[in-house]
């Protein structure tokens, strides 16, 4: 044996201690810590379930992605906002009118708003900001939203009042203004707002960077309004449901927003924490192409709807947090919305399957993407629409990708999708308007498109919202898309936090206080 | 010495070639891929117009070969390139944010902690693997032998994404003993950032030891039962002597190959781990990348991983070569 290559036993364990203690010294070592904080400093952690990507931006008419939809909400703001419930209220316009038919707006501006950098807030922002989102050039991805505004119309009255023209009436024009595409942004700004944004909003961003679980945003001093009650809020992204409400458990976020029912386990009955829940929520939905065979034919997508038992999905799939549909994502707790549940009916779906020409059944197959629980969902109506001999195929996507290669395109006819809820106009004229973009059920109809149009331009609102559900009793009956409930937003927060609700509408980051 | 040198030289060489044919497969595969980066950041408002836009901001427009040249001819030149979809930040000396970000700012940290993570892994799993594979070795015939070769079966068989989902309900969400989330760039001192690393290292060590173990334990007990360790118990040595100075010497060398090897399994466990500890590290930004298709930053991540197993095996060969000197045959 050659004597450089005997071990000695003290000079092994000696070995392997340096390999041990050196490798996590030097590992520690390497991570710059950060200063503690005063214990006075009050900072908040928001855990949201989008996860972060390094294609964030924090300019808002390039916003596509849910992470940076929340940031945006901490540093802009649009001129109204949208309350819990979906009713407009105002945010940097003080109050707006309409000429006779809603096609010249005009909106009064807050006068005390300064931006991030000190310069006042004026009229000439509000219109940068509009032309840059209707700007073909810029792409922005929320431009269609603003095809109505004539790119010639929009008028500086003084520094305060902004004239807004639309090519054809739109009574609920103020609503519109919510897209988060249309935050508003300094005159004369563009790209540089990716990475350096200036709003008007409770926060500054501080060093913000694309992808990044955390986000920094610091107190606005000069914010015109309620709060900031927090020097700091911490935009923390957890993709993983379970990880948000481990990270809540274990101190590291005060709040954890976008769970569901089987998540909070543990949170229930728990006293350090509080659950929320708002039923404006979200949809789980399925659609067809009403142009394509068999999905043409409209007594195949009433047996669809008649042999749904909506209550036993709702119950099964969320425990029953939610609110029964009609086939529309337009619950009749919003303005304009309606209230029909469609009761299961066996012998009726029989019926309208065999009228279809399908007296022994038919065998389909239905596509989704498992972006949470969708295969519990789709499942589960697999199994009800057995009963009355509609066989589902279920065949699941990757969700990479879902939207680019599944959703609204040939060849795919039946598949999953999904919305937040959206005010009633909004959510007739983006998925069954005939030329709407998101018209993922191709649903055409001239009484429809008449009703909608005759609907924008009515300023009496009693009969506007007359003409709303006629559009919505016809899309219940004709569409091809199948509601059978919405599921409420629910969030947890730690017990010291307060001012906080879980929302489609407007996120107020201003409000939440630590008590 | 001259043994050495010629290994060194030709594995470069051949470095160079794998290298080169790895990041062909992977610009393929990730143009196979349905959708481009316009797409999947674009989502549910891919609009065609908008996709066009889009596709003339990320430098899509250009066929595919063309791409891939560019890339490769600065890759080699040391310039990483920029990613399709991420923006150079404004506070990194681009006051108008208007150029893309550069892929070595964006890698390279996360490289950075993803090694600090590995390096814990392999304090923790070295010492362990040597230390539970001699005593499996030499107390084979105990009863706690079959009970730490059981608890050792059980770590290698055990996925990564088990041990630590586990791991993480265990001691960060009930017992509260460690934080559920690694974010270890914003601890906000050294012992946080300690108890950051613990649950995610000892996750991937219990794999990568599970193996080295066996490995170990297998080596050494076919040495033990060698003539010359049976030799030298009959000459009268003690048995510290036999294992220290005989018999470890001629097993290490399988076993540094092995750790090494396992490496594999840590770079394949990292993903999983960095995803369920929240751990900003590279396993994360590649996933990040390939959910948004931004083929220079997979490039690059991939490139990296590669190089980084590719010269491990060569250590792990030059190390064992110079433990062993019957392997240095020509």
């Amino acid at each position: 044996m050659n004597k450089k290559n005997k071990i000695k036993k003290r000079d092994f364990i000696k070995l392997m201690a340096y390999v041990s203690g050196s490798g996590i010294i030097a590992s520690t070592g390497m991570i710059k810590t950060k200063k503690v904080r005063a214990s006075s400093h009050n900072k908040c952690s928001f855990g949201m379930g989008s996860v972060p990507t390094t294609a964030d931006t924090m300019d808002p008419v390039f916003r596509t992605s849910g992470s940076d939809g929340i940031y945006n909400y901490a540093v802009y703001e649009g001129l109204v906002r949208r309350g819990p419930d979906l009713t407009p209220g105002p945010e940097l316009a003080e109050s707006w009118s309409s000429n006779n038919d809603g096609s010249i707006w005009t909106f009064k501006l807050r006068q005390e708003v300064t931006w991030h950098n000190g310069k006042p807030f004026v009229a000439a922002d509000v219109i940068h900001s509009y032309k840059r989102i209707i700007d073909p050039e810029v792409g922005s991805p929320g431009a269609s939203n603003f095809a109505g505004i004539d790119p010639n119309g929009m008028i500086a009255l003084d520094d305060h009042t902004v004239q807004i023209k639309l090519k054809a009436p739109d009574v609920d024009f103020p609503n519109t203004t919510v897209f988060s595409q249309s935050m508003i942004v300094p005159e004369g700004s563009g790209k540089e707002l990716s990475t350096n944004p200036i709003g008007t909003g409770a926060f500054k961003a501080e060093g913000f960077m694309p992808g990044e679980i955390i986000n920094r945003f610091v107190k606005n001093e000069n914010y015109w309004g309620d709060g900031p009650y927090i020097d700091e809020l911490d935009i923390v992204g957890i993709g993983e449901r379970e990880a948000r409400v481990a990270a809540l458990l274990g101190g590291q976020i005060d709040i954890a927003s976008q769970l569901n029912p089987s998540s909070m386990g543990s949170l229930q009955g728990n006293s350090k924490f509080k659950i929320q829940e708002n039923k404006v929520g979200t949809s789980t939905i399925a659609y067809c192409h009403t142009d394509t065979p068999p999905f043409d034919n409209n007594d195949l997508r009433l047996a669809i709807k008649y042999a749904t038992n909506r209550q036993q999905m709702l119950d099964l799939y969320y425990q029953g947090k939610g609110a029964l549909m009609n086939d529309t994502p337009i619950p009749g707790f919003i303005e304009g919305g309606l209230d029909v549940v469609r009761e299961l009916n066996i012998k009726k779906a029989k019926e309208h399957l065999s009228k279809a020409g399908y007296p022994n059944g038919i065998d389909l197959k239905f596509e989704f993407g498992k972006f949470t629980n969708e295969d519990q969902w789709a499942t589960i109506w697999q199994q009800q629409l057995a009963q009355v001999g509609i066989r589902i195929e279920l065949q699941q996507r990757p969700t990479d990708g879902y939207w680019g290669d599944v959703w609204l395109k040939e060849g795919h006819p039946f598949a999953y999708s999904g919305w937040n809820v959206r005010p009633t106009h909004a959510a007739l004229g983006l998925w069954y308007v005939s030329t709407a973009n998101w018209n993922e059920s191709r649903f055409k109809s001239e009484t429809f498109d008449a009703n909608y149009a005759k609907a924008k331009a009515t300023v009496n609102k009693r009969e506007r919202i007359k003409l709303y559900h006629a559009c919505i009793r016809e899309v219940a009956d004709h569409a091809g898309h199948f509601v059978p409930f919405i599921q409420s937003f629910m969030d947890a927060t730690t017990r010291k936090v307060s001012g906080h609700q879980p929302t489609a509408g407007t996120l107020s980051f201003n409000k939440i206080s630590l008590g | 010495m001259h043994f050495f040198f010629r290994l060194v030289f030709q594995r470069v060489v051949l470095s160079i070639v794998s290298l080169a044919a790895i990041s062909v497969i992977i610009f393929t595969l990730v143009e196979f891929l349905p959708g481009d980066a316009a797409t999947r950041v674009l989502g549910r408002d891919a609009t065609p117009k908008n996709i066009e836009v889009w596709r003339k901001r990320f430098n899509l427009d250009r066929p595919p070969v063309t791409r891939y040249l560019l890339w490769a001819r600065n890759f080699a030149l040391g310039n990483w390139g920029a990613s399709l979809v991420s923006v150079q930040p404004s506070s990194a000396g681009n006051p108008g944010g208007k150029t893309m970000r550069s892929v070595a700012d964006m890698v390279l940290p996360r490289l950075g902690n993803t090694l600090i993570l590995a390096s814990c892994v392999m304090a923790i799993s070295i010492p362990a693997s040597l230390f539970l594979g001699i005593v499996t070795a030499v107390f084979r015939k105990r009863r706690f032998t079959v009970w730490l070769s059981g608890l050792v079966l059980f770590g290698v068989s055990m996925p990564d994404y088990v041990t630590g989902i586990l791991m993480l309900l265990v001691f960060a969400v009930y017992l509260n003993w460690f934080p559920p989330l690694s974010l270890i760039n914003n601890a906000e001192s050294t012992l946080e950032i300690v108890k950051m690393l613990t649950l995610p290292s000892l996750t991937l060590a219990i794999a990568v030891t599970g193996i080295a173990v066996r490995m170990m334990q297998g080596s050494l007990l076919q040495i033990l039962d060698s003539d010359y360790v049976r030799f030298a118990t009959l000459k009268g040595l003690s048995w510290s002597r036999i294992l220290f100075s005989h018999a470890l010497p001629n097993a290490l060398g399988p076993a540094i190959r092995v750790t090494v090897l396992s490496l594999v399994w840590l770079i394949g466990g990292v993903v999983y781990v960095e995803v369920i500890f929240t751990f900003p590290g590279l396993g994360m930004l590649l996933l990040n990348s390939l959910k948004l298709l931004d083929t220079p930053v997979i490039l690059a991540g991939t490139m990296l991983l590669s190089g980084f197993l590719i010269y491990a095996n060569l250590i792990a060969d030059l190390l064992a070569a110079y433990l062993n000197p019957k392997l240095r045959t020509e």
